[in-house]
């Protein structure tokens, strides 16, 4: 069963499309990394996933449910932030908890349990408005995983933490992971997604460039470094075979984007054209490189926004 | 719906609302100095008595009339808050149908409506009982509270809940508290205007004005249309008062089955 699934879902404000038409599917015991650029869609798919934001065309199942009623039922074994954490600020943190925990239907001890595992326990009594932001995103995980949910889904939970916080979120998440929980995780911090989701898919201006499992986006995106006597001989030799993506200089080298993860292949090739290589250096692109790869166009666009306005250029 | 534990929520964030007891405390502050006022006047000036169970009709249909604007504000600051801060859209992450989270909401309309107006009573009936006791009227007087003086709580109710639910209907519309409240003195003012203005143009309009929402609630808290104060010389009702009650009951229906439509349809 897939734990979550869309099929063409999309979203609508006036004249503004903000999903396009997404179809995925998470898989049971999958950490899965939601990523894009500021702005592509990835709130407003979380909210339709949840059933708070009503899709204009589409379908989405949680945990194999549909349809309104559907959509309730599976929250009852999901949780979920979205966006900022979301707390009455004159509660405590403990007070806000025992909201959801009611809600949710588990008792003090399983609240006490929670904020200890989150580092809360002795700020307990103090009021949500008083909290660090490291401090109100730990609360807000807490409340996700009151009443363990089969599902956790968290926007952004790194946001506002230190090194360490992000060092225990990332631990907690894996440990989910561990136990069998699916988590489904929208974050614009590259790394922490390489580090921890085991598949991802990107989106962009509402609709998904990219699903695959982190290995396989890193494996289909293996660069090679190649140098040789003659660079622009090994330059348009390496241009010629089938499997590049793309050729590029950089320095005194040749960088050649595999379709495939085979350098082996490519370096019997150029001998078979009569060209000999002095290196050649494998190099994965990390997620970041992939992500920005199949994102130029935004991260282009928004530079030129930011020079435009910078500049007075129309 | 699971009414005790939204019942046990509402409570917890009620309580720990300081707005909520700010609110309380500038009420009953000024219930006690206007109710204190008139039992000291009623103790030098024998005319003025401030007794009971006469005092009722002077008490809910006099000052009293107050609960009836601080329990939509507060009803307002209550509902309002739970969508500045997202927590709305959160409790039905939580776990809440939109349904459940809306009957919630709708828990505080009678909650709040009828706390104001219990402390309206209870201070004010309480300053008047000190009256009572100190003109040394308790056996005289008979009964400290009539069947007449019930009726005019009852309408009085029907008023504060018709006000309420319309303050209800505009935070969960406009789902800011200031601005939920601007629109809520406003929307009266307009009113009123427009109902001195449909007057003049024609009796029907005139009449018909007399029906709008403002006029129906504060005509039902007037002692006068349940005999608790005698109608002057030559003074009529120009409508029963079953028929306000009846308009009175309609808008707190319509105003709360709007609401509950425009929060199903919208998103969180």
């Amino acid at each position: 069963m897939h734990v979550i699934e869309t099929r063409g879902l999309t979203k609508r404000y006036g004249n503004i499309l903000a999903v396009d038409h997404i179809t995925f599917t998470v898989e049971q015991g999958q950490v899965f990394g939601f990523l894009g650029p500021n702005g592509c869609g990835k709130t407003t798919t979380i909210g339709m996933l949840l059933g708070i934001i009503t899709p204009t065309a589409g379908e989405v199942r949680l945990l194999g449910l549909t349809g309104r009623d559907g959509l309730h039922a599976a929250r009852q074994k999901v949780g979920a932030t979205l966006e900022t954490p979301n707390f009455y600020p004159y509660l405590s943190g403990w007070d806000n908890l025992r909201i959801v925990a009611n809600l949710k239907g588990v008792g003090r001890k399983t609240i006490e349990a929670t904020m200890e595992q989150v580092g809360l326990l002795s700020r307990r009594k103090d009021k949500f408005q008083g909290y660090s932001l490291g401090m109100k995103q730990r609360l807000a995980i807490a409340a996700t995983l009151l009443g363990d949910p089969q599902l956790v889904i968290l926007d952004e939970p790194a946001n506002g933490l230190d090194p360490e916080g992000m060092r225990e979120i990332r631990e907690l998440i894996v440990g989910l992971g561990a136990r069998g929980k699916t988590v489904f995780l929208s974050s614009h911090l590259l790394h922490e997604v390489e580090r921890t989701c085991s598949h991802v898919a990107i989106l962009r201006k509402g609709t998904i460039v990219r699903q695959a499992s982190v290995r396989d986006l890193l494996k289909t995106a293996t660069v090679v470094e190649l140098r040789g006597a003659e660079l622009e001989q090994l330059r348009a030799a390496a241009r010629e075979y089938p499997q590049a993506a793309s050729v590029t200089m950089r320095d005194a080298s040749v960088l050649v984007q595999l379709h495939d993860d085979d350098p082996a292949s490519l370096n019997r090739w150029l001998a078979g054209q009569g060209v000999f290589v002095s290196y050649l250096a494998p190099q994965r692109l990390s997620l970041e490189e992939a992500f920005i790869d199949l994102t130029r166009d935004d991260l282009t666009s928004a530079l030129h926004e930011v020079t435009s306005a910078e500049f007075g250029v129309a | 719906m699971r009414t005790g534990i939204l019942l046990r929520n509402e409570v917890l964030k009620t309580r720990r609302r300081a707005a909520f007891w700010v609110a309380s405390l500038v009420f009953a502050g000024l219930m006690s100095l206007i109710f204190g006022s008139m039992f000291s006047q009623g103790l030098r000036k024998p005319e003025r008595a401030f007794t009971l169970p006469f005092a009722w009709g002077d008490v809910v249909g006099g000052p009293g009339v107050l609960a009836a604007f601080f329990a939509p504000i507060v009803l307002i600051l209550l509902v309002s808050s739970e969508f500045t801060w997202r927590t709305s859209r959160q409790n039905v992450i939580d776990g809440l149908s939109k349904e459940e989270f809306f009957g919630a909401k709708l828990m505080l309309l009678p909650g709040v409506g009828l706390f104001f107006f219990l402390a309206m009573l209870l201070v004010g009936g309480g300053f008047a009982f000190a009256g009572t006791i100190a003109m040394g009227v308790l056996a005289t007087n008979g009964s400290l509270l009539r069947p007449v003086d019930v009726a005019l709580m009852g309408g009085a109710i029907i008023g504060l809940l018709g006000w309420a639910s319309f303050a209800f209907l505009l935070a969960i519309t406009i789902r800011s508290s200031g601005s939920a409240i601007g629109a809520f003195f406003l929307f009266f003012l307009i009113e009123q205007i427009l109902g001195q203005v449909a007057g003049a143009i024609s009796p029907i309009a005139g009449a018909m004005a007399r029906f709008a929402p403002n006029a129906v609630f504060k005509a039902l808290w007037e002692p006068v249309r349940y005999g608790v104060v005698p109608l002057k010389q030559g003074q009529l009702l120009e409508i029963a008062t079953h028929w306000y009650l009846t308009a009175g009951i309609a808008y707190i229906v319509l105003f709360v089955l709007t609401a509950f439509l425009i929060h199903r349809r919208r998103d969180l």
